[in-house]
């Protein structure tokens, strides 16, 4: 992965870190680590050790942030200076990354949109939906058959119609088909809604190879991607463009969900989640709230489908496969359930894990040669299971904990992990010795026992 | 026969017990009394080894039990009926009294116990293949009862056996334990709240409050004493 | 509206339609087999396993080596049933215990995990060099008269594999102390343990059945569909819809459901009008027909809807 991206890493995290933490030690301290830090980097940028070098850089970035911050900017300017960091970053990255890289983050701006709306549904609401590739693929076809111009489907009038307009028509269709699933959705407890809208995600490709005189069948539909505005067709290429506008869409819809979720419809969503006879109680009408949910979790995938047609130019069946879909609930269950950043988290994890995971484990040189370039999955599912175990609210809940932790809490952990684990040791000999004593094997227990039960 | 001593424990961080300490003598019947929450069905999860104590210990015929898993606890000869009886609903009244039994392996022994707590609950001979879910709450209760006794305990952990039960249905109840604990000398510890049940059937108990033993004494004593009388007894 | 059938009706050619029911049958006993394995999982831990069918499929590859180094079928197939138990005890033990006080959607997302997993290790050491990959079946593929219609002895083979196995696992549920135990684990693991039950044992035990029976069906599945690593996913989404369609804690709805399913899905392939619907839409209806069925019944056929406390 590029220098740059590791430098993003770091710097958000420092700053945002620096939201609740003490200053790491004095001035002079943090400016021996950045300095010792510093050399650890360049030592490793030119031996080359790609990895290393990354990491170094991260937490360069981290303490020369925290050195800049810690002791000058109050507590709260931190947190806007974390988001002014992220937006920068992100409104430079046309200029700052590949092509490739650029193409990658227009799609995780497009998964964070799913990731919003299905913690919507999932982590706030408590809806489990495996399905969500259905919706996203009803809003990119919704997309792509507006934008056909009688070229490939005879039936829509001639006209194509501009894009932006058939991404709000893709918000109306998915949003509709959300509506309309939210209803047997309320008969269907975890399991069941679970293995049911599998069912819609695995029927929905089938379902658009069958009916090609709408869809295209199975070579799919193709589209225009939309060039830059006018006005800056001279700064952008098309793909910085498409870039910028997934972003901004991404952005628009994370402030749209963050003002839905601190409302009092959001307050209804987690009662109703928490416990349904009590929201009842308190006069939430439960129905309601739940298939609202569905219809806002469904409009999010169809907006992000939207935008997928038109990053990608063509819609196949295929483009959201079933595969996708599962991984859209697993992206937020590990980014972290019930928290925006967690979805944001999700999404860069759904798509950098698989493209980037294999490499940076392949130099450590733990692992046999070619096994992470043969096995990426092995990791991507290890890795699942390990921040399922380690982390039980995700990636994004550890770091809300951690940033709410005072420092001094963060120290005393780490010191009494030694201690902690000496007691643990002394209950696990105490354990063996007790089954030790159980065993039949222990001939001297077992005599005593068949002495007492004779006695009396 | 049953040594408390001095146990603490929590659920999660919330603490539940800070220093408990009770004696059951073989063959006696024991009794725990108190307010909702005070700790008391919390001490019978301890014993029965559902929960681990984080201090003090737990000794049975002189061994101590606080570290052995529940399965090892029930072979050691202590039966818990637990709290809102937690029956196999599902499954019939025979296969709950067999799973009563299940670490037993003599089959003949386990027949002719059946046959036995048959002459104290006929109710249970008549039900025998219907699910246990289907009884009435008398019913239920007995075969909670019937089941614990399966294993053949030396020592009966009793968890509010009367809760929810009309007055003339605990009285049955109570009746059938007491023979229990007379003719098959199976000591009882038993928790409840009905206090003036619980005090005439136990010898001697122990009042609980918000984790602490507050007073204890011989039952006929208790009955006596100012406060157990105004805040349990009702005059 | 007889014309409109892909294939001529039922009464005209009966021949066709005992054809489609006892294939149907046939597939699906082994949709009724994989389901068994999900609801052995569900009812013992409270867990849909995502990885079922993959963790067959991670039995069925080590089995198809043993057969290339010459060993019997019968014979593989009798280790692959041990593999199995094997596999599943050892994955309760070590990834799902650790999860299961956690809310149930991370152990979802764990079993999702362990899906690509176990996928990804069995591509890197098997799925090099040529693939898919024959499978042998001890049945054979001859073609037998079964009255009505002409079935391969594989299917008859399947088929009566499928009835052994539920045979023995009734007898097991029903008749030992073994299965009283598991089934009062399933109940209530509280009071299990109070009734000295190693609740651990049984639950290990519950995944280690499921791993074997997986096994069994991986071993049947692959001589038909051969053998690469997702070869199990089409026969998970039945199996899955077979399981929910006889209630996720229910064995005999588990194999009333897969045969429905198996059935459905050739009648719905043959029988429907093939302009707007026909054999390319056999999933989708069949999958249509089960969300209807929950509609009605929303813990399936013979679930149980699990009562809450407030």
């Amino acid at each position: 992965m590029e220098m740059s991206i590791w430098l993003f890493f770091g710097l958000l995290v420092a700053c945002s870190v620096g939201v609740r933490l003490q200053p790491l030690g004095s001035v002079v301290q943090r400016a021996i680590a950045a300095a010792v830090l510093a050399v650890g980097f360049l030592v490793c940028l030119v031996l080359g050790v790609g990895f290393v070098t990354e990491l170094f850089g991260v937490l360069l970035a981290a303490v020369v942030a925290n050195l800049l911050t810690a002791d000058y900017v109050p507590q709260r300017y931190r947190i806007a200076l974390a988001v002014a960091v992220a937006v920068v970053f992100f409104l430079a990255a046309p200029w700052l990354l590949e092509n490739f890289r650029l193409f990658q983050f227009s799609r995780v701006a497009v998964w964070v949109i799913v990731a919003v709306g299905l913690n919507i549904l999932t982590g706030y609401n408590g809806q489990i939906s495996l399905g969500h590739g259905a919706f996203v693929l009803i809003g990119a076809y919704t997309s792509a058959i507006l934008m056909d111009d009688q070229s490939q489907l005879g039936f829509v009038d001639g006209a194509a119609w501009p894009f932006w307009t058939t991404i709000i028509a893709a918000a109306v269709v998915s949003g509709v088909a959300g509506f309309a699933l939210g209803f047997p959705a309320l008969r269907l407890s975890g399991p069941y809604l679970a293995i049911a809208t599998l069912a819609l995600a695995i029927s929905m490709p089938a379902i658009l190879r069958k009916y090609d005189g709408l869809t295209g069948g199975a070579q799919g539909l193709f589209v225009k991607r939309p060039p830059p505005p006018p006005g800056l067709g001279d700064v952008l290429e098309r793909d910085e463009w498409l870039y910028l506008l997934c972003v901004g869409v991404a952005i628009v819809m994370m402030l749209i969900a963050w003002g839905i979720l601190r409302g009092p419809l959001g307050r209804a969503f987690v009662a109703v989640r928490d416990s349904e006879v009590a929201a009842a109680a308190m006069g939430i009408n439960v129905a309601r709230v739940k298939i609202a949910a569905f219809t806002i979790s469904a409009l999010y995938a169809g907006v992000a489908g939207a935008l997928l047609t038109q990053l990608l130019g063509v819609m196949t069946p295929e483009s959201v496969d079933i595969v996708t879909s599962i991984n859209f609930l697993t992206a937020i269950v590990i980014g972290g359930l019930a928290s925006l950043l967690g979805a944001v988290i999700g999404a860069f994890a759904l798509v950098l894990l698989p493209s980037d995971g294999p490499d940076i484990l392949g130099e450590i040189p733990l692992f046999p040669d070619n096994f992470v370039q043969k096995a990426p999955g092995a990791i991507q599912g290890a890795l699942v299971i390990l921040v399922v175990l380690l982390m039980p609210f995700g990636v994004a809940g550890s770091y809300h904990r951690l940033i709410a932790t005072p420092a001094g809490r963060i120290i005393d952990g780490v010191k009494g992990i030694p201690a902690g684990l000496r007691s643990r040791l002394g209950q696990v000999r105490e354990d063996v010795l007790w089954a030790w004593e159980d065993s039949p094997f222990n001939r001297r227990s077992s005599e005593s026992d068949s002495g007492e039960e004779a006695d009396p | 026969m049953l040594k408390i001593e001095g146990i603490e424990a929590s659920y999660g961080p919330v603490k539940a017990l800070h220093g408990v300490t009770i004696e059951v003598p073989e063959g006696g019947v024991v009794t725990l009394l108190g307010p909702n929450g005070a700790g008391k069905s919390t001490i019978l999860r301890v014993v029965s080894g559902l929960l681990r104590p984080t201090a003090g210990r737990v000794e049975f015929d002189g061994r101590r039990i606080d570290r052995r898993s529940a399965e090892a606890i029930v072979t050691m000869g202590i039966s818990h009926v637990p709290e809102g009886r937690q029956l196999f609903d599902e499954m019939t009244v025979h296969e709950n009294l067999m799973l009563g039994a299940y670490t037993r392996h003599d089959s003949d022994g386990i027949r002719s116990d059946i046959k036995r707590l048959n002459g104290y609950f006929p109710i249970l001979e008549e039900r025998r293949e219907q699910p246990a879910g289907s009884l009435s709450g008398g019913e239920q209760q007995q075969l909670a009862v019937a089941r614990g006794l399966m294993s053949r305990p030396r020592l009966l952990l009793l968890d509010e056996p009367s809760l929810g039960l009309a007055p003339l249905v605990s009285r049955d109840i109570f009746r059938i334990l007491r023979q229990v604990n007379r003719e098959e000398g199976i000591t009882i510890l038993l928790v409840e709240q009905d206090a003036t049940s619980a005090l005439s059937f136990a010898e001697y108990g122990y009042v609980v409050e918000t984790g602490r033993i507050v007073i204890e004494d011989a039952s006929d004593k208790l009955k006596e004493d100012e406060n157990v009388r105004r805040a349990y007894l009702g005059y | 509206m007889i014309e409109v059938f892909l294939a001529p009706a039922p009464w005209n050619d009966p021949e066709l339609f005992g054809e489609q029911v006892i294939s149907g049958l046939a597939t699906g006993s082994i949709y009724a087999l994989l389901a068994l394995g999900i609801v052995l999982i569900y009812r013992s831990t409270d867990v849909v396993n995502f990885a079922q069918g993959e963790m067959a499929m991670f039995v069925t590859f080590p089995m198809w080596s043993l057969t290339l180094a010459g060993f019997p079928p019968w014979t593989v197939i009798f280790i692959g049933i041990a593999l199995g138990f094997a596999l599943g005890g050892f994955i309760e033990r070590t990834i799902i215990r650790p999860v299961e006080d956690k809310p149930p959607l991370s152990v979802v997302v764990v079993t999702l995990g362990l899906f690509v997993f176990l996928n990804s290790i069995a591509t890197w050491i098997w799925a090099q060099g040529e693939l898919p990959k024959v499978f042998s079946t001890p049945f054979e593929f001859n073609s037998v008269d079964v009255g009505v219609a002409r079935v391969t002895t594989h299917s008859i083979g399947i088929l009566v594999a499928a009835l052994a196995i539920m045979g023995v696992l009734y007898l097991l549920f029903n008749y030992t102390k073994l299965g009283l135990g598991m089934r009062a684990t399933a109940h209530n693991p509280g009071a299990s343990r109070l009734m000295g039950i190693n609740v651990g044992r049984m639950l290990m035990l519950g995944w280690a059945l499921a791993g074997a029976v997986g096994g069994l069906v991986g071993m049947l599945v692959a001589p038909i569909t051969f053998l690469f690593p997702s070869f199990m996913l089409a026969v998970l989404l039945y199996a899955f819809a077979a399981a929910v369609f006889g209630g996720l804690d229910s064995p005999p709805g588990a194999i009333v459901g897969g045969f429905f399913v198996g059935v459905a899905e050739n009648l719905f392939g043959t029988y429907t009008p093939s302009d707007i619907l026909g054999p390319e839409m056999k999933l989708p209806l069949t999958l249509l027909l089960l969300v209807i069925v929950l509609l009605f019944r929303p813990a399936g056929l013979f679930g149980h809807v699990r009562t809450r406390r407030v």
